[in-house]
């Protein structure tokens, strides 16, 4: 019992820390860049994908 | 939309009336069916010396509309420096940057100013380009470049390209200016590369359209000698160098010259001709090393993007 437990709390924890860097990636990638910036991240993919599937 | 049509010409006597027809059609055409307004077809000549200049002087007297201007440079100071002189001449939206040794299917203009409506973030869209020799067979379909800056085929026919195929192209004007043109330094030869990584960097999409036709010789006004062959292989060293310096991050440009070092090196040890000629290359550019600096940061301030996104995207291709 105490076996699961203890996996159980590191897969918790793997869990938090990932959640934790995918947040503060995101946090970043909007605070660190331009209005800008961040409108052509957003969407140059897009309109890529738009033409090359249209 | 307007468009103006710019091209380089330099003894191209073989080619002019052939273009200058299949131009004329094509703008009537685009102007008829298309909706577009093709407003002028600029001429910058460098310093020819046959009679290409006197035939396309002819057709400029002929015909009005569109308008054929006339630009004579005293002497050949390469196909960049031209092709700035004839965008900033152009006062139109769309500018279509051709090389003389071609000719053009009657609307294929029509597609390429559909794409241009569509996409507002479009700064270069490249037609499909076929032989001039064999119109049933297609010699480009745009340009992809490895990690230091080699030539790669757009293998998988997508439509989204790192670069466009230096024989024809057409350019939305503002993005043009605002990435501040082609570098005059590079003369010719690589030039389609820097303008196309700056054009991403930059946050412009550059793409294929499949339905535009142009048909080219390739290599049609230029001489073929051992010295302009020696020349041509010189240029394309130095500008590929040069590219990465202007483009890349520190970091990736540290690992990327390292490698090119390598990859030259390899080259050099084929002949003692060609060891030469890159050494001279790397020379030229150690001696130009101040203005590619220079350059470095101008563009700096204009990038948005960096080349991980672009490796991402799958615009630079592994080696």
């Amino acid at each position: 019992m105490k076996k699961y437990y203890v996996i159980g709390v590191l897969l918790g924890q793997f869990k938090l820390r990932h959640d934790f860097i995918f947040i503060k990636t995101f946090v970043s990638i909007i605070v660190e860049n331009t209005p800008k910036r961040l409108l052509v991240l957003l969407m140059t993919p897009v309109s890529i994908y738009a033409i090359n599937y249209s | 939309m307007r468009i103006s049509i710019v091209i380089v010409n330099r003894n191209s006597e073989v080619f002019a009336s052939k273009l200058t027809e299949s131009l004329i059609h094509s703008c009537k055409n685009c102007e008829r069916i298309g909706g577009c307004n093709c407003e002028e077809i600029i001429i910058v000549d460098n310093a020819s010396t046959d009679n290409s200049l006197r035939i396309f002087e002819e057709c400029s007297k002929k015909i009005t509309k569109p308008l054929i201007k006339i630009v004579r440079l005293r002497r050949n100071t390469g196909f960049c420096y031209a092709v700035n002189i004839g965008v900033a001449l152009a006062n139109t939206e769309l500018v279509a940057i051709l090389n003389p040794d071609l000719y053009v299917d009657a609307d294929w203009l029509i597609p390429i100013i559909e794409d241009f409506k569509k996409h507002p973030r479009l700064g270069v869209v490249q037609p499909l380009i076929c032989w001039y020799q064999n119109p049933e067979q297609i010699q480009s379909t745009g340009l992809y470049a490895d990690f230091v800056g080699n030539y790669k085929g757009n293998i998988f026919n997508s439509k989204t390209l790192l670069a466009p195929f230096g024989a024809a192209y057409v350019v939305r004007r503002s993005a043009f200016v605002e990435i501040g043109g082609l570098d005059s330094f590079y003369f010719m030869y690589g030039d389609e590369l820097d303008l196309g990584l700056r054009m991403w960097l930059a946050g412009w999409i550059i793409m294929l359209e499949p339905k535009s036709k142009v048909y080219h010789y390739m290599g049609g006004v230029t001489p073929s000698s051992l010295y302009l062959k020696h020349l041509k292989y010189l240029l394309m060293r130095q500008n590929q160098v040069i590219t990465l310096i202007k483009s890349l991050s520190l970091k990736s440009l540290f690992i990327a010259i390292s490698l090119l070092i390598f990859v030259n090196i390899f080259r050099g040890l084929k002949s003692k001709e060609t060891l030469r000629t890159i050494l001279i290359a790397y020379y030229r550019v150690l001696r130009n090393i101040r203005y590619i600096i220079m350059q470095r940061y101008r563009y700096l301030r204009k990038k948005l993007l960096n080349e991980e996104i672009l490796r991402h995207w799958g615009l630079i291709r592994p080696i």
